[in-house]
């Protein structure tokens, strides 16, 4: 075998895409020939540097979403429109075009119970933010002064989490009343922004996985877990609100 | 493939759909753009259990494609609509093979559609920067103490700088084959290209990705002294 008919070949072997003899006669050239032996060696070093970039794997919150929609679809009985919630999901990408301008992120559930304490949650932070007062009854950054200041006002104990390093400082907490319920409201900063992440008993309307909503330019993640229900709500931006999420669904349970 | 590879252009609705810079879909006859179908629950169960575990690939693959990470999952989650819509015609054969096919056709007609290229620009400007300043933060670090943390880090943002480099008709095929491990058929399936077009196309990117990294560990040599 000559060395520019090997080099021709050297991807396809080097990937075992070639037919065993040709393979085996590169191999055999390979052993004899210093020049293209290193050729391949320098094939063979990039491959391992690209291949070990790896894959940029999806986002956990994406992951959710999609695979939260599509465990819904499984829950429902045959004959009762499957696809009710991808249904929903076309649905409201018409809706977004009927508002013009409006981003609907996730698989919106055509629910009423559910739409409706997504709009109370974000009128919740709206009010809040009116004044500084009506943000913070206890204005504090310690999870250990905070949980204590809870007892006595709700009947459940919301985990409070400190996520300073992570760069979303906790600044203060209150009661709060939302979609006829008591709510632990934590109150978090991002640079300007604020975030209120409402916490109470989980009733049927809300859902396990994580979902994410946009309305209004305000950006709603909820969730479910040990039967309490966690709404996340600001105009900091999805990604953001995202990691937020992430971090506190994580570190729950833990000082 | 006797399943349904959706092509650009071709898929639902797309006559009557245009993407408006925002990423906004305008549709302008409502009920032709999804046209529904009926899953049935054990159908349905099928499609979770073949078409999630590939998520992170699918995404992975967006994500190289159309370059930012928004974009790519909404290329993503249009992409499992479409395949969900078309599951019922999916004859079987690689689910993942499939699956690609459609993510990199509704990549590609939003690349096609995509107005205003300024976000993208500007989001590649913004890698370049972070890249910029780590090349920047090393010499200092290796005075003191070789991180060989760092070190990773610097070597992936060299790598991945190149890769980003190459044409996205090149780029696909390196992503496929380093990144999933894709036989040269099935990525011939994906692509619609044939095989020998594959092999030409991994040739000629592997020897520009030698070229731009050799450029790059240079730059970086040079910093370093």
């Amino acid at each position: 075998m000559k060395c520019e008919e090997a080099h021709e070949l050297l991807d396809a072997f080097h990937d075992g895409e070639l037919q065993l003899a040709s393979s085996a006669a590169v191999e055999r050239h390979l052993c004899t020939c210093p020049s293209c032996s290193a050729a391949f060696n320098l094939h063979t070093t990039l491959c391992t540097r690209v291949r070990r970039l790896g894959r940029m794997p999806a986002p956990a919150l994406f992951v959710a979403r999609i695979s939260g929609s599509l465990r819904e679809e499984n829950r429902e009985p045959t004959g009762m429109l499957p696809v009710r919630s991808w249904r929903a999901l076309a649905a409201s990408h018409l809706l977004a075009v009927a508002l013009g301008g409006v981003t609907v992120l996730g698989f919106v559930p055509a629910r009423h119970a559910h739409t409706f304490t997504i709009q109370e949650t974000i009128d919740a932070h709206v009010r809040s933010l009116i004044d500084e007062r009506t943000l913070m009854q206890i204005v504090s950054s310690d999870s250990h002064n905070l949980r204590p200041w809870f007892m006595g006002k709700i009947d459940f104990s919301p985990a409070v989490v400190e996520l300073d390093k992570e760069g979303f400082p906790l600044l203060g907490a209150r009661v709060d009343y939302l979609a006829k319920r008591y709510a632990a409201a934590l109150v978090y900063g991002r640079r300007k922004h604020r975030i209120n992440l409402f916490v109470s008993p989980a009733d049927a309307s809300s859902t396990a996985a994580m979902t994410a909503t946009a309305r209004n330019g305000y950006n709603v993640v909820e969730w479910q877990t040990d039967g309490l229900s966690y709404r996340v709500v600001s105009d900091l931006d999805r990604a953001e609100l995202a990691q937020f999420s992430e971090l506190v669904q994580m570190r729950r349970g833990r000082p | 493939m006797g399943s349904c590879p959706i092509r650009p252009g071709e898929g639902p609705g797309s006559n009557e759909c245009q993407e408006r810079p925002g990423n906004n879909l305008v549709c302008s006859r409502v009920s032709q753009v999804w046209p529904l179908r009926t899953l049935t629950l054990r159908k349905n169960q099928e499609f979770e259990r073949q078409m999630l575990p590939h998520l992170d690939a699918a995404y992975n693959f967006a994500r190289w494609l159309m370059r930012n990470a928004e974009d790519a999952e909404d290329a993503v989650q249009d992409a499992f609509l479409r395949a969900y819509q078309a599951f019922p015609s999916y004859q079987g054969g690689s689910e993942k093979t499939w699956l690609m096919t459609i993510v990199r056709n509704v990549c590609l007609t939003r690349l096609q559609r995509r107005v205003l290229p300024s976000k993208v620009v500007m989001l590649d400007d913004a890698m370049r920067e972070v890249e910029a300043t780590d090349a920047g933060r090393v010499p200092a670090s290796l005075n003191s103490r070789p991180d060989a943390e760092l070190l990773a880090k610097l070597e992936h943002a060299r790598v991945r700088s190149a890769l980003r480099k190459l044409p996205q008709d090149l780029r696909e095929i390196v992503v496929l084959r380093e990144f999933e491990d894709l036989s040269y058929q099935e990525i011939s399936e994906i692509v619609a290209v044939p095989v020998g077009t594959v092999t030409s196309r991994l040739s000629r990117a592997r020897a520009l990705l030698k070229t731009l990294l050799v450029e790059n560990d240079n730059g970086g040599r040079r910093n370093e002294m």
